[in-house]
């Protein structure tokens, strides 16, 4: 009962000199615990510093990045103070990592083969043949078929979740007491996030391993993990088992988050929840709850003092807080700690968020755009690629279509065609009835106008050189819809509608966040005031609390405008919440096609089915009824 | 391997085709008739028709190539107009010089470029870096013919460990030879190193910040081997097709190396064939670059196939 912990970390503290030589506090006064075998998800968004906290445990941080505080314990070696030689021979022996990109995560030039060999001489292996042997078994225990031959291939060979499997292998290859997993999933599609899981499920429970597993999302916590880690503004916010956590959040942060998560429950035309207002900036001193500035329930105090992690009343029972060392924290998996000022003196669970308010939307009107047989195919000396496969759909003015797909499937190919970025190799394409499959010069113009583009990666999508008044003003001067002289007054009003300060106008994408950004390339988008907008994942990109903004003000410009919306998403329970129908593509065709709630009761196809099961949902495991794992 | 050569050989064909129309254009274009050359200022006019006559320059221009090309798909280069004896024993006798400075060139490319690279890349010492930026600034602004006095003045008059030009053929006295190679072989290798030297040094930054490097650490990898097995592999493709560039930049350089230290090679022959209009000798030679041009390029296309394992069934 009384095990001394594994991993103890007291009071971390991290520190980022930023370009002008100031202090980014990324990570601040962090504590947590880990025991043999346990499974611990440390969630939070992005600059929340949970993956600057895993990169500090092995004293791996980027650039100026440094320890400026605190305890990493393993077994009671400090590995904040330790030296180089010291390090090395807990990375990859004691603790093995996993990183988020299987596509860049992995050496293109060497082969699988090389890469566990390395592992395995660097820990000791002298003998090569053993050596090989041992590759073999531990490609063989992360599912990869056929494991000695496909030891020679190189990673380019591999598909993205064979990729994480043998990044999995690697991490395991010297036998670690912790697996340190760093958003494993998130670069991957939802079954194949599915099979990932589970292999970590299954792989930590066999050989005894601690899991930390790092993610933005709430499902994956759900599905992996006993304890949960939730931290908000480089600070832990809430630490308890994850169903208490999850069915019975103590900090208004978790409970936050948990309304932001679109469920595939909630029926069309829900309008998502979000968290009001923008994370902190790490940047500054910050005086007392980080989450105060966002909270609906902060009061005059928590503006002020800094709260401190402290278990909650009701909870786990004879244990003190987790900052204790040695015996005394082997009980604590019961129990739940927040820091948040009020949660200690609070009772009564945190009110449940406000229902779900429906989206006030007219019917939708005329069709605009319609797509007969598309095809498109993508040909290479060697191979030919179809990705667009027969694709037929319509879109109605005031219509949202939705449309969802694993990578691979077609979609954004899709998003191009129709915004003619790539010519169709067959097929028709009628805007308001005209046909503009290929459109001259002229025509092409109109077209170009009519319909436009929202994209996911709003920092890649914004020109860094210019000012937000000169991207949105492009378009303006492009189609020459509006006089030079009043340019400056339209942009400031497309700036206001996508709910920026006209201000911005002078400043450079840099300086705005990812939300902003994508208001920003929103607002670019309606300049021309087209009847047409496709939206190209224009939320994957975003935290959870900041896209229901973004999708928001896209729902509120359709009712305004009239527009008619082709909204792409991997996430089938925000497009169902959006979309009035939703198409489901599979390898380049279009498997199914029906009314939003209608495809997400009953869905005919079985692909549509296998997407459904596959989305993780953030509800304790026990209410769900297993996933089947097909190999990858 | 033999069927990517295979895939490439029309292209290579057709460079050398339009290289080769472009070679005898251009010769024509030039202002100057080898007819008048060879009479000399004195001679009369009809004295250089019957020259002209006797060189079948009077010849259309079509026929004047295909008895050019002819003559190269039959192995017989013809006569030089203007320096005397056959194309094929002048490009014969200064060919050997030339490849040698080309190649003792090349080596210290790749030995220089790749200690300033490695060194710029992976050295903590700030001195030492700062150097190395100096050297290949330096090597890179200042012009061959500035180096190649500096280099005689330094090594030749001052020092005077060192030949100041002329040429024993390595094979026949190896340690006389090497001390005739060096200056010119610096002299004409220095930007190409420097270029080199800077494109690996950013090469290799960039592989040491690519995620793979950082799984590796992760898995405890010590940092030399991060640097020498799992940086450098892909850090030196791009290096290589860089270096087949740099090849070519230094046979032409070699025209004026050989000038500077009188070294007896194909530089010197091009440059009096040149002054002299001798058509055929210009012309082989200007073809017989481009085709090294083109060979070098396929041996850095396969070289990098090989270093890349992406790119291999392509």
């Amino acid at each position: 009962m009384t095990t001394p912990p594994l991993l103890e970390v007291q009071g971390l503290d991290v520190e980022f000199t930023t370009p002008d030589g100031g202090a980014l506090h990324a990570v601040r006064e962090v504590s947590f615990t880990l025991r043999r075998g346990e499974t611990l998800a440390v969630v939070g968004e992005s600059g929340s510093g949970k993956s600057t906290t895993a990169l500090a445990l092995l004293r791996m941080l980027p650039g100026t990045g440094r320890i400026t505080g605190g305890a990493v314990r393993l077994d009671g070696q400090d590995l904040a103070t330790a030296d180089e030689p010291a390090l090395r021979a807990v990375r990859g022996a004691r603790v093995g990592m996993v990183f988020q990109d299987p596509m860049t995560a992995l050496n293109p030039v060497l082969t699988v083969g090389r890469h566990l060999d390395e592992v395995l001489r660097a820990h000791g292996g002298r003998d090569r043949k053993a050596r090989r042997t041992r590759a073999v078994e531990l490609l063989a225990l992360v599912g990869i078929p056929d494991p000695e031959r496909r030891l020679d291939d190189h990673p380019h060979q591999f598909s993205g979740g064979q990729r994480q499997r043998v990044l999995i292998a690697m991490a395991l290859a010297g036998e670690p007491d912790i697996l340190l997993a760093d958003e494993p999933t998130t670069a991957l599609d939802a079954t194949v996030q599915d099979q990932i899981l589970t292999l970590l499920g299954d792989l930590t429970r066999t050989t005894g391993t601690a899991l930390v597993l790092i993610t933005h999302n709430m499902g994956v916590v759900a599905r992996a993990c006993d304890r949960v880690l939730v931290m908000y503004g480089g600070t832990v916010v809430e630490d308890g088992p994850t169903a208490e956590v999850l069915s019975r959040p103590r900090h208004p942060y978790t409970a936050g988050l948990l309304a932001a998560v679109p469920r595939l429950s909630a029926p069309s035309g829900t309008r998502l929840t979000g968290i009001p207002g923008t994370p902190p900036d790490l940047s500054l001193p910050l005086a007392g709850c980080a989450f105060a500035a966002r909270c609906t329930l902060a009061e005059a105090r928590c503006h002020t003092a800094a709260p401190t992690l402290t278990e909650v009343a009701g909870t786990g029972g004879d244990t003190v807080t987790g900052t204790a060392t040695g015996a005394g924290t082997g009980t604590d998996t019961g129990s739940v700690r927040a820091a948040c000022l009020l949660a200690a003196e609070r009772t009564d669970p945190l009110p449940p968020p406000p229902p779900p308010a429906r989206i006030d939307r007219p019917a939708p009107g005329a069709v605009v755009l319609r797509a007969e047989g598309l095809r498109k195919t993508y040909k290479s000396r060697r191979r030919s690629f179809t990705a667009l496969d027969h694709v037929s759909l319509t879109l109605a003015a005031g219509e949202t279509l939705g449309i969802v797909g694993e990578s691979g499937s077609g979609k954004s190919t899709l998003a191009r065609v129709l915004a003619h970025a790539h010519p169709a190799d067959g097929g028709r394409i009628l805007l308001d009835g005209q046909d503009v499959t290929r459109p001259g010069r002229a025509a092409l113009h109109s077209v170009r106008r009519r319909v436009q583009m929202v994209f996911q990666d709003p920092y890649a999508s914004l020109n860094p050189r210019m000012t937000v008044g000169e991207i949105v003003a492009e378009p303006l001067r492009a189609f020459g819809t509006v006089a030079p002289g009043e340019r400056a007054e339209r942009v400031a009003e497309l700036l206001r509608l996508v709910g920026l300060d006209p201000a911005a106008a002078d400043r450079h994408p840099r300086s705005f966040s990812g939300g902003q950004r994508q208001r920003v390339g929103i607002a670019r988008a309606l300049a021309p005031e087209p009847a047409v907008l496709i939206c190209d994942e224009p939320v994957s990109a975003l935290d959870v609390s900041v896209q229901a903004q973004i999708v928001g003000l896209l729902t509120d410009l359709q009712r305004d405008l009239g527009l008619a919306l082709v909204f792409i998403a991997h996430d089938l329970a925000v497009v169902r919440q959006v979309s009035h129908r939703i198409a489901v593509m599979h390898e380049g065709r279009i498997v199914e096609t029906a009314a939003a709630d209608e495809l997400c009761e009953r869905p005919r196809d079985p692909y549509t089915r296998a997407l459904l099961a596959a989305a993780p949902e953030p509800v304790p495991v026990r209410a769900r009824l297993p996933v089947g794992a097909v190999s990858a | 391997m033999r069927g990517y050569l295979l895939r490439r050989l029309p292209s290579a064909l057709f460079v050398l085709l339009l290289a080769s129309l472009l070679v005898f254009a251009v010769l024509r274009l030039v202002p100057g008739d080898p007819a008048a050359v060879l009479a000399g200022p004195d001679a009369s006019a009809e004295a250089e028709a019957a020259i002209r006559a006797s060189l079948g320059l009077d010849d259309p221009l079509p026929a004047q190539y295909a008895r050019w090309i002819g003559g190269l798909l039959t192995g017989d280069l013809g006569p030089s107009y203007a320096i005397g004896g056959r194309t094929a024993d002048l490009i014969g006798d200064g060919i050997g010089a030339t490849v040698e400075l080309t190649l003792g060139a090349l080596l210290f490319v790749i030995v220089l470029g790749a200690a300033f690279g490695m060194v710029g890349a992976t050295s903590r010492n700030r001195w030492l870096r700062g150097t190395v930026r100096i050297l290949t600034t330096g090597a890179l602004a200042v012009p061959p013919f500035v180096t190649g006095v500096l280099l005689v003045l330094l090594f030749a008059v001052l020092l005077g460990v060192l030949p100041p030009g002329g040429r024993v053929p390595l094979l026949t006295a190896p340690d006389l030879g090497v001390q005739y190679l060096l200056l010119p072989a610096l002299c004409l290798a220095l930007p190409s190193a420097a270029v080199l030297g800077r494109y690996l040094e950013d090469s290799i930054g960039r592989a040491l910040s690519e995620d793979y490097v950082r799984t590796a650490t992760a898995a405890g990898i010590a940092p030399r081997r991060l640097l020498w097995r799992h940086a450098l592999p892909n850090a030196l493709p791009p290096v290589v097709t860089l270096l087949g560039m740099q090849t070519g930049h230094l046979l032409g350089g070699a025209v004026l190396v050989e000038a500077i230290f009188a070294w007896p090679g194909l530089g010197q022959l091009a440059e009096q064939a040149l002054v002299r209009r001798d058509y055929p000798v210009v012309q082989d030679l200007l073809l017989l670059l481009v085709t090294v041009f083109v060979l070098v390029q396929l041996v850095t296309d396969l070289v990098h196939a090989w270093l890349d394992p992406r790119i291999r069934w392509e």
